[in-house]
């Protein structure tokens, strides 16, 4: 085998394996929403555009390195030097200009006639969540997942407790901070059903990176019901674990958290009230089960040091066990 | 090299390679395949063990709730006082209150097969 | 040439007057209260293994799975063996628990070596370590007889085993006298010494003690910072001299023996488990 043929297929080789793994696609170019489809759209053109005139211009350079002197005197006249590298990038770019100005107006406008108005409140390190009505009453409280009906533009007030946040679900919509002091609006549309990762986007601590949410996009009907479901009072319990578990729970976990038709009102830790049925919890961190839910009880200064839940050690393995039942009960 | 001599030069690289790939496959006990350990990572994920454990080979599974889930295949008792078995192992898994009551380990309802994988994770070679 | 020659005996001579002063000077610590340095360690127990290794090889192993033979090894090894090496849930004897180096868990060792190897060391017992040589008080059947139960031993959980022995002998049951409590904090060094006198170093991987390195029970690597001990209590310094003292209180079923630690020496282990973050 000779020289250039060996290098062929050292070249070849790599990009042939890195091409198998096409299979998942990044979340920003995997559009869900309206939002995300048009940025999604700018960035394909800019990326084949930007190809096309690489691949253009390296033919040129390659021209004028490899072609006889005669054949390339051409490429020397000022004609084209004016032409190409003066006339052609200004048409070009103006012409990016206006395709992106006019689809970056309609990222910001379009407004629906009644969209669906959620609050949302960055906190160190997890999202409070209130569903609002017309009139701006608070309808639901929920944290850590936002789930919204397909086709029905959504209004997202975006608000902090403290620091800057932002606000990121990439398959939705781009990044929107959340800044104390002001109210932002981002307003996403999801086009199909789905289950969409959001996280943080602005550093905010030390937990930045565990504070991640989710944006759950239903159907209108299963929308409705999640909605009613909702906000239903918390299940009761029905077997004597999970008595004693909401023992334990009102006595030592109501001071911050809320559970609706309970004595715990507390509110400086996210509503618990459904908390059985989110995906995931400590915002995004751990996977929703009973076992995560005990070692998130006992240890959650360990997985996620400094949040403001201290770690409750001190019950004995059958307290443990009946807390995090009642918890996950809370369907 | 005459040309029967490249050929028979290139059967005999091709059949030590494939000679190569049967050996290692019979010497592995059936417990150990790759798949199977992958497949346990991936259980342990999914579950999240690693909310209540350390175990070793998992960067995001620090717990410090439970016991680290290191060296299992070398323990000779796992549990409370259970023979370290991979049948052993499977109950405690799936039934953990049936075998130690009033352990902090609750009841997952771990499916047979995602316990046979998370056994092969723990006692695969280190 | 003869240059090489002089260096050459020069250091030869070097070597042997150093190793007499370290002999004769007696610096080197013999009290089986204190742990060999990590090298020695090492040196004994390699060339242990591979002195045992070299001498298995033309030894035939009987056939070992008849349920007669293994009865009879139960019976060999309950009075014989149990003192100095336990049995599950069962603690050796206090002059058992006193030896370095420590009597190995025979679960584990049947875990790890071969019966002709447990055969021959059972038979010829092992130089400066508290095995004695059976060769001379059981018969060579007795010998195999006894392989062939502890081939069984990592199939049996402490409540089998009691159950089984019980036929036998009658069992020790140990003390449960009451915790003391007392103002004054564990000495941790010291704990250190008792780890390693209650035999704990032979069940558990315990970081910074020299030979700790066997799994028969959990490592106790970060142990302080657990949030549970034996997942049933948590873990703090009185739950932790609780543990030590009485785990079958705590956790019956599990492998862990009453060991009769007294109240001082859990203190200072627990001071010293404290370290172990």
């Amino acid at each position: 085998m000779n020289c250039a043929r060996a290098s062929l297929c050292l070249v070849a080789l790599p990009a042939l394996v890195s091409l198998g793994a096409c299979g998942n696609m990044p979340a920003v170019l995997d559009p869900h929403g309206s939002n995300a489809q048009q940025t999604a759209q700018i960035a394909w053109v800019l990326f084949w555009g930007g190809g096309l005139i690489f691949v253009f211009v390296m033919a040129l350079a390659a021209y004028a390195v490899f072609a006889s002197p005669a054949h390339r005197a051409w490429l020397g006249r000022q004609n084209f030097v004016v032409g190409a590298g003066i006339v052609f990038p200004i048409v070009t770019l103006s012409a990016l200009l206006f395709y992106t100005f006019k689809v970056s107006g309609e990222l910001v406008g379009a407004k629906d006639a009644a969209p669906l108005k959620i609050e949302i409140v960055g906190e160190m390190w997890w999202w409070r969540v209130h569903y609002v009505d017309a009139g701006g009453a608070s309808v639901l409280v929920t944290a850590n997942e936002v789930h919204i009906p397909v086709g029905r533009t959504v209004e997202l007030f975006l608000e902090s407790a403290d620091v800057l946040h932002s606000f990121w679900v990439p398959n939705l919509a781009g990044k929107l901070d959340l800044i104390p002091g002001r109210v932002n609006v981002l307003r996403v549309k999801a086009d199909s059903a789905g289950v969409f990762r959001g996280q943080c986007a602005e550093y905010c601590g030390a937990q930045h990176a565990k504070m991640a949410f989710h944006v759950v996009a239903h159907a209108v009907p299963e929308f409705d019901a999640w909605l009613a479901a909702q906000q239903l009072p918390a299940a009761a319990p029905r077997t004597p674990t999970l008595e004693r578990g909401m023992t334990l729970f009102i006595a030592n976990c109501g001071a911050c958290h809320t559970v609706r038709a309970t004595p715990a009102a507390g509110q400086l830790g996210p509503d618990l009230t459904h908390v059985g049925s989110r995906l995931a919890l400590a915002a995004g961190t751990l996977p929703n089960n009973v076992g995560t839910i005990a070692g998130w009880i006992a240890a959650s200064q360990h997985i996620k040091p400094e949040n403001r839940m201290p770690s409750f050690d001190r019950f004995t393995g059958e307290e443990l066990r009946a807390l995090a039942a009642y918890v996950e009960s809370l369907q | 090299m005459t040309g029967p001599g490249i050929a028979l030069r290139r059967l005999a690289i091709a059949g030590w390679l494939l000679l190569a790939g049967c050996a290692n496959e019979s010497d592995a006990p059936a417990f150990d395949t790759r798949e199977d350990v992958a497949l346990g990572a991936i259980a342990f994920h999914q579950y999240g063990c690693g909310a209540c454990h350390r175990i070793p080979g998992i960067a995001s599974a620090d717990g410090i709730v439970g016991p680290p889930l290191v060296d299992m295949a070398r323990r000779v008792y796992i549990a409370r006082g259970l023979p370290n078995t991979p049948e052993n192992m499977i109950r405690w898994i799936r039934a953990p209150q049936e075998l130690a009551p009033g352990s902090a380990m609750p009841e997952m309802q771990v499916t047979a097969v995602d316990a046979a994988a998370m056994v092969a994770y723990l006692y695969r070679s280190e | 040439m003869m240059r090489t020659l002089v260096i050459l005996s020069g250091l030869a001579v070097l070597a042997i007057a150093g190793t007499a002063l370290f002999v004769y000077s007696g610096v080197y610590n013999v009290a089986a209260t204190r742990q060999h340095t990590a090298p020695v360690y090492w040196i004994l127990e390699t060339a242990m293994r591979r002195s045992v290794l070299r001498r298995v090889q033309e030894i035939e192993v009987p056939p070992l799975t008849e349920r007669a033979t293994i009865e009879r090894g139960l019976r060999l090894y309950h009075p014989n063996c149990v003192p100095c090496h336990g049995a599950p849930g069962i603690a050796p004897e206090g002059f058992g628990l006193a030896m370095m180096p420590v009597p190995a868990n025979l679960a584990l060792t049947a875990r790890e070596w071969q019966p002709a190897e447990v055969y021959w060391v059972v038979k010829h017992g092992i130089k400066t370590s508290g095995m004695p040589a059976w060769e001379f008080r059981l018969a060579d059947t007795d010998l195999w007889a006894i392989v062939a139960f502890v081939a069984t031993l990592p199939t049996l959980s402490p409540q089998e085993y009691r159950d089984r022995a019980r036929a036998i002998a009658p069992l020790v049951a140990a003390d449960a006298a009451p915790p003391a409590s007392g103002a004054d904090r564990g000495d941790a060094e010291r704990g250190k010494v008792a780890l390693q006198q209650y035999a704990c170093v032979a069940c558990h991987v315990i970081p910074g003690v020299v030979g700790a390195n066997k799994t028969v029970g959990p490592s106790l690597a970060g142990i302080a910072s657990r949030k549970y001990l034996a997942g049933v209590i948590p873990n703090g310094p009185d739950n932790m001299i609780r543990w030590l003292r009485f785990p079958q209180q705590i956790a019956p079923q599990s492998a862990m023996p009453d060991l009769g630690v007294a109240e001082r020496d859990a203190r200072d282990m627990a001071m010293f488990l404290e370290t172990l973050k």
